[in-house]
C-alpha cells in the first residue's frame, strides 16, 4: 500500500468516523429524546388524571360538608319519627345509622312496628357494619369516648346486591351517625360535575377519559374518540378516598408531538451531519492537497524528467563513449593520471555515469508506474556485478570518503537481471552516499543461498540510521526519511521504490533489517538487504 | 310569606263516611273513602281506603307554571334512520309547544354525552334548532350518563315554581355506565329528592321497559310506550302540553290511622314511594296535572272493634302549588260507623272505591304474572290473566263501570299474548299499564 492510499485511508477516516460517531450517538439522543417526550406525553396525562382525582376529591368534600351539617342538625334523640323527618329533609341522604357512645345501635329503631320497611331493608343491607363492630372500632378510634385521639369521622364502603354502597360516619363524642350515601347518588354527583363530550365537530383532540367504579365497569366516559376493545389506556390513575377502588383511564392516540420533536431533530441531526461532513471534507481535501502536492510536483518532475531523458540518453550515451575513447588515448598516451587533463577527464566520465543511472533510474520509475517493468534472467555470477558496480561507484565513493569493505561470497552463477541487480545496488550506494556519508563506512556482503536458490545481498552503512518506523515509508516514491537528513541533498526520491519494484520482479524483496556489528550485536547505521530468487518469479513469465 | 298563610290548612271531619276537601278553585280536590261506608263491629275484616287527587283547572295558558326540562335523546347506533329523524322532529314539535320563557336543554347520547343545547330560553328558537340539526346517530348506549347531564341542565335554573323535568327518549337498552332497573331507580329517587323527574318515552320494541318504567315511577315521573316512531312527534306534542298543565308537584299523601286498624299495603304503586311506619303511611305521589285524578289504595286490617262512631284516619296531603307558587296542604279526618248489621254493612258499599280496589288488585296480579312469565311459567301467568279478566268482568256489571269492562278486555287480549312475537310488545304496554293509573294512561302525560 502506498503513502497516498494510507493517506487517502486516513482522511476517509478522519470524515467518515467523526460522521458515524457524532451521527450514532446523535441518533440515539433523538430517539432517548423522543421516548422521553412519548413519557413526558403520557405523564402528562397522568397528571391531569390526578388533577381531574383532585377535582373528584372537592366534590367529595363539598358532599362531605353537606353530609357534617346534617350529621350535626340530626335531633339528639332517639324518637325514630324526628330522626326520620330530619333525615327526610336533606336531599343528600334519608337513612342513617345512630349509634350511643356505648356503640349500641339507637336508630333505625330494631323494633317492629316502628321500623320502616325501607329503614329494615337498610339495616339488612348494613348489618355488617353495625354488628360486625366496624363502626364500633372506626368511632373508637375517634371522638366517642371523648379522648379526641383519632378520625372522627370517615368512609365506609361496602357492596350490597352486587353495588357499592358508602356509609360517612361522624362521632361527635356523644353518639355516631352514619349515613347512607348510596353509589348511584355519589355517581350521579360526580357525572353531573364531570365534563361531557364537546359536540361533534367541536372536538378534534380524538381522546376519552374514562371513570370506572370499583368492579371495573364504566360508570362515565368522555371525549370523541372510540378506543378499539383491547386497547391500553395511555394512563390510569388510582382515585382517593372513599372511592379507593375506582379507577380514571385516559385513552388518546398515539401523540404525533414525540415523533414530530424527533423529526424535528432528525432533520437537524442529518443537516448538522451533512454540515460536519461537509466540513471534515473540505479539512480532508485541504491535507490531502498539501500532503500530495509534493508528490505531484515530484511526479510531474518525474514524468518531465522523463520525457527529457530519452531526449538525454542519446547525446549522454555519445558523450560517454568519447570520454571512454578520449581516457583509452590517455592510457595509450600513458599520461600521469595527475595531469589536470586526466582529472577532468575522471570527472566527465563519473557525472556522466551519475547522469545515465539517474536517466535509468526515472525511465524504469516510468515503466514501473505504467506496470511495463520486466526483468530478463541469466545466468550470472552476482559478485560479478556487485564488483563492477562498485568499480563504477568506487570514484564518488572515495570523493565522499566512503570507505568500502566486501564480504563477497556469491561466485554460483544464477539466473538474474544483471542490469536489475546492478540497479539496484547502485541506487543503495547512491543512497549511501548521499544519505549515509557521515558514516564514513560502507559494507556490502554477499550471498547465494539454497531454499529457492536466492541472492541475499546486505548493504550497511554507519549513517544515521532509518528509525523503525519508517523502515517501510522509505520505499516510498518521494519521500524522505527526514527534512534535516536530505537538507542539502538532491534527488528524484524514487531509488529505493524502483529497488524494491525491481527485487519483488525477481520473487524477492527488499527491506530495512536490523544492523549487526560482526559480533552480532546491534550497531547503528541502517542496513538494507536485498534478497532475489533465482527461480524465475511469477512476473517473470511475462 | 302571604301564600304560605293563604294556604289554610283546611280540615274537614266528615259526619259520615266520605270526606272531601272543598274544592277551592286553586287547590287540589282531596277526596277519601273506605269501600264500604260501614265497619262491621266484632269482626276482623280487610277495608281498603280510597284517596283520589284531582287537579284544579289552571286559570288560561298565562296561569300556568314555566317549564324547565331537558330532552335526552339516545341516538346510539339503534336510532339510526327514521327513527333519529322522527325524534329530531319530535324534539321541534316539543319546542312548538314551548313558551318563551321557558327554558330547555337538548341532551344526547351514545357511548358518551353530548349537550346539543345547553340550558336555553326557549324564545332562543333558532340556536335550539341548530342543536337539534346535530343531531345525529351511532355508538353504544350510556344512559346513566344522559340523564344525569339532562338533569344537570335543568338543575341550572330550576326553581320551585317551574317544571322541572328530564324527558328521556330510548328505544334501546343501557350499556355504558349503571344500567340496571335498580340502580336506574335509585337514581330517579335521588333526583326525585331534588325535585327532578324524568319522563321515559320507550320508542319501538327493543328498549329496556324495566329499566325505563323503574327510572320514570322511581322520580314521579311518567313512562310512554311509542311503538312507532312515526307517532314520536305527536306524542311529543301532546306531552308537552300536558306537562305545562302540571298543577301540583311534590304530592305526598299521609295517611294516619286510628288504634285498631294496620295499614297492610298500598296497591299497585311503586314500594320506594311508600314508606309504613307503624300507623302512618306515607305515599310520594308523582305530580298533578289539570282536571286529571290520581288516587291511591291503602289496604287495611280492621281488628274486631265495638260498635261505635270512630275516626279511622287522617288525610294529609302536601305538595307545591304550581300555580300560587306556595307550599299547600289539605287535611282531613274519616270517621265511620261499625255495626253489627251485616245487611247495612253490605248495602254501603262505596262502587268508585270498589271499582278502584278491583283494578288495583287486577294490577298486582298482573305484576305477579308478569313475573310468573318471566320465569317462563306462561301457563300460570295466563291464568293469572284470565282470572283477573274474569274478576274484572264481574265487577265491571256490578257496578256498571266501563273502566273495568275496558281493563277486562285489555287482560284478555294480554292472556292470549304472553307468548310469540306480541309478547315483547305486549310485555311493554302491560309493564306501563302496572305503574300508571288508569286515568293517566288515556293521556300521553309527560
Amino acid at each position: 500500500m502506498n503513502a497516498n492510499a494510507r493517506l487517502g485511508l486516513l482522511l476517509s477516516a478522519m470524515v467518515v468516523v467523526p460522521l458515524v460517531a457524532v451521527g450514532f450517538v446523535g441518533w440515539r439522543l433523538v430517539g432517548d429524546q423522543e421516548a422521553l417526550a412519548r413519557h413526558s406525553v403520557e405523564s402528562g396525562f397522568g397528571e391531569r388524571l390526578k388533577s381531574l382525582d383532585q377535582a373528584v376529591q372537592t366534590i367529595v368534600r363539598g358532599y362531605e360538608r353537606d353530609l357534617a351539617r346534617y350529621a350535626a342538625e340530626l335531633p339528639r334523640t332517639t324518637d325514630p319519627q324526628a330522626l326520620r323527618e330530619a333525615l327526610g329533609r336533606q336531599p343528600r341522604t334519608s337513612l342513617a345509622l345512630v349509634l350511643d357512645r356505648k356503640g349500641r345501635l339507637v336508630f333505625p329503631p330494631l323494633v317492629a312496628g316502628i321500623v320502616s320497611q325501607r329503614e329494615l331493608a337498610f339495616l339488612e343491607r348494613t348489618r355488617p357494619v353495625w354488628e360486625g363492630g366496624l363502626l364500633e372500632s372506626a368511632a373508637l378510634l375517634g371522638a366517642l369516648d371523648g379522648k379526641a385521639s383519632g378520625p372522627d369521622r370517615g368512609w365506609i364502603a361496602y357492596f350490597f346486591g352486587g353495588g357499592q354502597h358508602f356509609l360517612w360516619w361522624f362521632a361527635d363524642g356523644r353518639r355516631v351517625v352514619a349515613l347512607e350515601v348510596s353509589g348511584i347518588d355519589l355517581m350521579t354527583e360526580l357525572v353531573s360535575q364531570l365534563p361531557e363530550t364537546p359536540v361533534a365537530g367541536e372536538d378534534t383532540s380524538d381522546e376519552r377519559t374514562v371513570l370506572a367504579d370499583a368492579t371495573g365497569r364504566i360508570v362515565y366516559q368522555w371525549g370523541s374518540r372510540a378506543p378499539a376493545a383491547n386497547e391500553r389506556p395511555k394512563a390510569t390513575v388510582g382515585m382517593s378516598e372513599p372511592l379507593e377502588s375506582w379507577t380514571l383511564r385516559h385513552f388518546a392516540a398515539e401523540s404525533t408531538l414525540p415523533g414530530a420533536i424527533a423529526g424535528t431533530l432528525r432533520t437537524a441531526l442529518v443537516a448538522g451531519l451533512a454540515g460536519l461532513g461537509l466540513a471534515l471534507g473540505a479539512g480532508a481535501w485541504l491535507i490531502w492537497r498539501a500532503r500530495t502536492r509534493e508528490s505531484r510536483l515530484a511526479a510531474q518532475r518525474v514524468s518531465f524528467v522523463n520525457q527529457v531523458s530519452h531526449e538525454l540518453k542519446t547525446p549522454l550515451t555519445s558523450i560517454r563513449m568519447y570520454a571512454d575513447l578520449l581516457k583509452s588515448a590517455h592510457e595509450d598516451a600513458e599520461l600521469d593520471e595527475a595531469e589536470p587533463a586526466a582529472r577532468h577527464l575522471a570527472v566527465i566520465t563519473r557525472e556522466s555515469d551519475r547522469l545515465s543511472r539517474l536517466i535509468k533510474n526515472v525511465l524504469t520509475f516510468a515503466r514501473g508506474q505504467e506496470n511495463r517493468l520486466a526483468i530478463a534472467r541469466r545466468e550470472v555470477v552476482a559478485d560479478d556485478i556487485v564488483t563492477a558496480t562498485l568499480a563504477t561507484h568506487g570514484p564518488a565513493l572515495a570523493q565522499a570518503r566512503i570507505a568500502v569493505e566486501t564480504d563477497l561470497a556469491a561466485k554460483a552463477s544464477i539466473a538474474l537481471d544483471p542490469d536489475a541487480v546492478e540497479q539496484i545496488l547502485s541506487n543503495l550506494l547512491s543512497n549511501v552516499e548521499k544519505y549515509a556519508r557521515t558514516g564514513g563506512w560502507v559494507k556490502v556482503t554477499t550471498r547465494v543461498l539454497a531454499g529457492p536458490v536466492r541472492l541475499v545481498m546486505r548493504v550497511q552503512d554507519r549513517g544515521p540510521g532509518i528509525p523503525t518506523a519508517q523502515r517501510e515509508q522509505v520505499f516510498e516514491p518521494f519521500w524522505r526519511a527526514s527534512d534535516r537528513l536530505s537538507d542539502g541533498v538532491t534527488g528524484t526520491g524514487i531509488g529505493l521504490d524502483i529497488a524494491r519494484r525491481l527485487a519483488r520482479l525477481h520473487g524477492g524483496d527488499l527491506a530495512v533489517v536490523d544492523s549487526e556489528g560482526s559480533d552480532g550485536q546491534a550497531v547503528a547505521g541502517a542496513t538494507f538487504e536485498l534478497v532475489v530468487l533465482a527461480e524465475p518469479g511469477p512476473k517473470d513469465a511475462s | 310569606m302571604l301564600s304560605r298563610l293563604t294556604a289554610a290548612i283546611t280540615s274537614v271531619l266528615a259526619l259520615a263516611c266520605f270526606a272531601a276537601a272543598p274544592a277551592n278553585a286553586q287547590q287540589v280536590r282531596v277526596e277519601t273513602a273506605l269501600d264500604h261506608s260501614v265497619l262491621q263491629a266484632n269482626q276482623k275484616q280487610t277495608a281498603y281506603l280510597r284517596t283520589a287527587l284531582t287537579g284544579f283547572d289552571l286559570p288560561g295558558e298565562r296561569g300556568r307554571a314555566p317549564l324547565n326540562v331537558a330532552i335526552v335523546i339516545d341516538k346510539s347506533g339503534s336510532m339510526q334512520g327514521t327513527k333519529i329523524e322522527q325524534a329530531k322532529a319530535a324534539a321541534r314539535a316539543a319546542l312548538a309547544q314551548l313558551r318563551d320563557d321557558d327554558i330547555v336543554a337538548i341532551v344526547a347520547y351514545d357511548d358518551t354525552v353530548e349537550v346539543l343545547v345547553p340550558a336555553t330560553k326557549a324564545s332562543d328558537r333558532a340556536s335550539i334548532e341548530r342543536g337539534i340539526a346535530r343531531l345525529s346517530a351511532g355508538g353504544m348506549t350510556a344512559l346513566f350518563g344522559g340523564v344525569v347531564k339532562g338533569a344537570t341542565e335543568v338543575r341550572k335554573f330550576m326553581t320551585r315554581d317551574r317544571v322541572n323535568r328530564v324527558v328521556l327518549l330510548s328505544d334501546g337498552a343501557a350499556n355504558v355506565g349503571p344500567a340496571s332497573a335498580s340502580e336506574l331507580g335509585q337514581l330517579g329517587r335521588s333526583l326525585r329528592k331534588e325535585g327532578i323527574a324524568v319522563t321515559t318515552i320507550g320508542l319501538g320494541l327493543g328498549y329496556n321497559e324495566d329499566l325505563m318504567v323503574q327510572l320514570a315511577q322511581a322520580s314521579g315521573g311518567q313512562h310512554v310506550f311509542i311503538e312507532h316512531e312515526r307517532q314520536l312527534a305527536q306524542v311529543f306534542k301532546e306531552g308537552f302540553g300536558n306537562l305545562a298543565s302540571i298543577v301540583a308537584k311534590e304530592v305526598v299523601v299521609k295517611i294516619r290511622l286510628a288504634e285498631g286498624l294496620r295499614p297492610v299495603k298500598v296497591l299497585g304503586r311503586a314500594a320506594e314511594s311508600i314508606d309504613i311506619v307503624g300507623q302512618e303511611v306515607t305515599v310520594q305521589m308523582p305530580a298533578l296535572y289539570a282536571r286529571q285524578l290520581d288516587d291511591l289504595v291503602l289496604e287495611l286490617e280492621v281488628r274486631p272493634l265495638p260498635p261505635q262512631n270512630l275516626q279511622v284516619a287522617t288525610v294529609d296531603v302536601s305538595y307545591h302549588n304550581v300555580a300560587t307558587n306556595a307550599a299547600d296542604k289539605v287535611s282531613m279526618a274519616l270517621r265511620a260507623e261499625f255495626t253489627d248489621d251485616r245487611e247495612r254493612w253490605s248495602r254501603s258499599e262505596v262502587p268508585a272505591v270498589r271499582v278502584a280496589v278491583l283494578e288495583r288488585v287486577a294490577n298486582e296480579q298482573s305484576r305477579q304474572a308478569i313475573e310468573l312469565r318471566d320465569q317462563g311459567r306462561v301457563e300460570e301467568a295466563k291464568r293469572l290473566m284470565q282470572d283477573n279478566a274474569k274478576t274484572l268482568h264481574e265487577g265491571a256489571s256490578k257496578y256498571g263501570s266501563d273502566t273495568l269492562d275496558k281493563l277486562s278486555k285489555e287482560y284478555d287480549f294480554d292472556a292470549d299474548n304472553l307468548e310469540g312475537e306480541q309478547w315483547n310488545r305486549q310485555r311493554k304496554v302491560i309493564q306501563r299499564r302496572n305503574v300508571q293509573s288508569p286515568y293517566q294512561l288515556e293521556q300521553n302525560n309527560f
